[in-house]
């Protein structure tokens, strides 16, 4: 993840954003940011762990059909692809509060 | 963790002869009396200043298993199972990390028309310790991983329970089917099904405050009101508890064992008649409570202790009298364990000597005497005084100082305790058995 410092600069320059994202591809295979995130991270695997039953089936849904296409060698139909708009970050409260209770421990164990 | 007779948990008076105490002596107080406030929303809080340099602090709401609904049974026991977890302003993690740099200790106690949160520090900081006890208590985040996660907990907890422990529970279920009947345990069939809002309905519904109480040994009461206040509690008056009838069925539950547990019991006294839960806890006394001395069968001084040994001839067994009592309703009765093959006899001559308990002045004078011990003996210590304080402050409202206690325990005559024999004799009973049943009579074979 960028720092916050870098985040902002680039806030100021949202078709960057845009292009960054289209450019990168995934998006094509009808997958969201959250899916492609990488699964060995500790953080990543214990906020999985915790998504609810909904979201992880439609996550192992996309992850299917991407995969499909790739054996393919194929993308889906351009009125298919993931928007930028319509990117769910579906992972992020999840992941956000396992972070948090890393950094806790960390400073607990900093000072204790 | 049934609740007995809350009444009737007296407070122990000592008489020390020290002089004038300055702030915070070493030496215990003059009286253990509690001081009792209502708060404008029906929360009560009491405590008592021994002076102890043990602080303990109990939140309790009257929400045991009596209240569970068919949809959310063993609600109660999975509270309990999940206290300290993650709450709304803290983490699980930092939960037991600031308790354990403060040195406290929180525990979680349930029963079948309460559950109480309780908290014990050093008196010099159990101030910074009452946010965290509060929070516990009202604002629990029941995160769905964490409950997931509690769960082979609560399966190590199902597996270890006693036969005994089965049979009395059985007993409940089997004289109240439900209400009071509900089981203290959740069934492993419904573990699945308590998900994150059901907890969270069961706790909106019935930790309000007026339900509440707040209760405190070895704490000031000028501490414990504000702490109380901010208390952040619907005042609803939550839903009324189911009132109790008793039926008169029989449930057994055969498992592979060398021996059978059988407890049967008749009507007993309910709390809300204070003199005839005493006179019930006083036939409790003349029928045998127990052994009074240590490995010893207690055959000498309980006619159902006498009755079974009798019948169990050169076979170990244990027989004692059974009394409870709650805030509508009682159990009288006996509770056995013997070998299967002798179980049979054993249970017929216990139910034998429980119809026909004779009542003497010397006996009730013993019993009086017993009772006395007993409650002054479990409200000595810090632990038994807080939750005996807790449960009155929790179900009725007050405490009653030990003083009228002893008096009523007094004020009961062998009469009385008679009558109360007689109820026995001619009641309809009640009955649960585990273990091989096989020689176990059925409970339209006892009379």
């Amino acid at each position: 993840m960028a720092s916050s410092k870098l985040s902002a600069y680039f806030s100021k320059f949202p078709g960057l954003k845009r292009w960054a994202y289209n450019l990168s591809g995934f998006n094509q295979y009808g997958l969201h940011k959250d899916d492609v995130l990488n699964e060995s991270d500790p953080d990543v695997a214990e906020a999985l762990r915790r998504l609810p039953q909904h979201l992880r089936d439609e996550r192992t849904f996309r992850i299917v059909r991407a995969m499909q296409l790739s054996l393919q060698k194929s993308v889906l139909p351009k009125e298919e692809w993931t928007k930028f708009e319509e990117d769910k970050k579906y992972l992020q409260p999840y992941l956000r509060e396992v972070v948090g209770e890393r950094q806790e421990k960390e400073e607990w164990n900093k000072n204790i | 963790m049934a609740s007995k007779t809350p009444l009737l948990r007296a407070i122990a008076q000592r008489q020390y002869a020290a002089g004038q105490a300055a702030a915070k002596p070493l030496q215990a107080a003059a009286s253990q009396d509690a001081k009792t406030t209502v708060l404008p929303n029906k929360l009560v809080v009491a405590s008592v200043e021994n002076n102890s340099p043990l602080s303990r602090v109990s939140v309790f709401f009257r929400a045991g298993s009596r209240f569970e609904s068919t949809e959310n049974l063993g609600a109660a026991h999975f509270l309990r199972i999940v206290a300290g977890l993650a709450t709304r302003g803290a983490s699980h993690f930092s939960i037991t990390r600031n308790l354990q740099q403060l040195g406290a200790n929180l525990t979680c106690q349930v029963g079948r028309e309460h559950i109480a949160y309780t908290l014990e520090a050093t008196n010099d900081t159990i101030e910074p310790t009452l946010n965290f006890l509060l929070e516990i208590a009202s604002k629990q985040a029941f995160k769905p991983w964490e409950l997931s996660d509690a769960v082979p907990r609560l399966r190590y907890e199902l597996a270890g329970l006693s036969a005994p422990a089965k049979a009395v529970d059985l007993l409940h279920q089997a004289a109240f089917r439900s209400g009071l009947g509900n089981s203290l345990y959740v069934a492993k069939r419904n573990i699945g099904k308590l998900s994150s809002e059901t907890m969270q309905h069961f706790v909106n519904q019935h930790f309000t405050s007026a339900r509440c109480a707040v209760v405190g040994v070895g704490v000031d009461q000028e501490l414990l009101v504000p702490a109380a206040q901010s208390l952040a509690l619907d005042s609803a008056n939550g839903p009324a508890a189911i009132k109790p009838t008793f039926y008169a069925s029989e449930l057994r539950r055969d498992i592979a064992s060398n021996s059978a547990f059988v407890a049967i019991a008749t009507q007993g006294a309910s709390v809300s008649n204070a003199k005839d839960a005493v006179t019930f806890a006083l036939l409790h006394k003349v029928a045998g409570a127990g052994p009074s001395v240590k490995w010893s069968n207690g055959a000498a001084t309980s006619p159902v202790a006498k009755a079974a040994a009798a019948a169990a001839e050169n076979e170990v067994i244990a027989a004692s009298a059974f009394n409870t009592s709650y805030s509508d309703a009682g159990l009288f009765g006996a509770v056995v364990a013997a070998p299967s093959n002798v179980a049979g006899k054993a249970v017929e001559a216990v139910v034998r000597s429980l119809r026909s308990l004779s009542v003497s002045d010397a006996d009730v004078k013993r019993a009086k005497s017993q009772l006395k011990a007993q409650l002054l003996q479990e409200t000595e210590t810090g632990s038994g005084l807080i939750e005996s304080i807790g449960l009155e402050a929790v179900l009725r409202g007050s405490v009653a100082p030990s003083s009228q206690v002893l008096g009523l325990i007094d004020s009961v005559s062998t009469a009385d305790v008679a009558a109360a024999a007689k109820k026995v004799s001619s009641g309809k009973l009640a009955m649960a058995a585990v273990g091989n049943l096989s020689q176990v009579p059925y409970l339209d074979q006892l009379k």
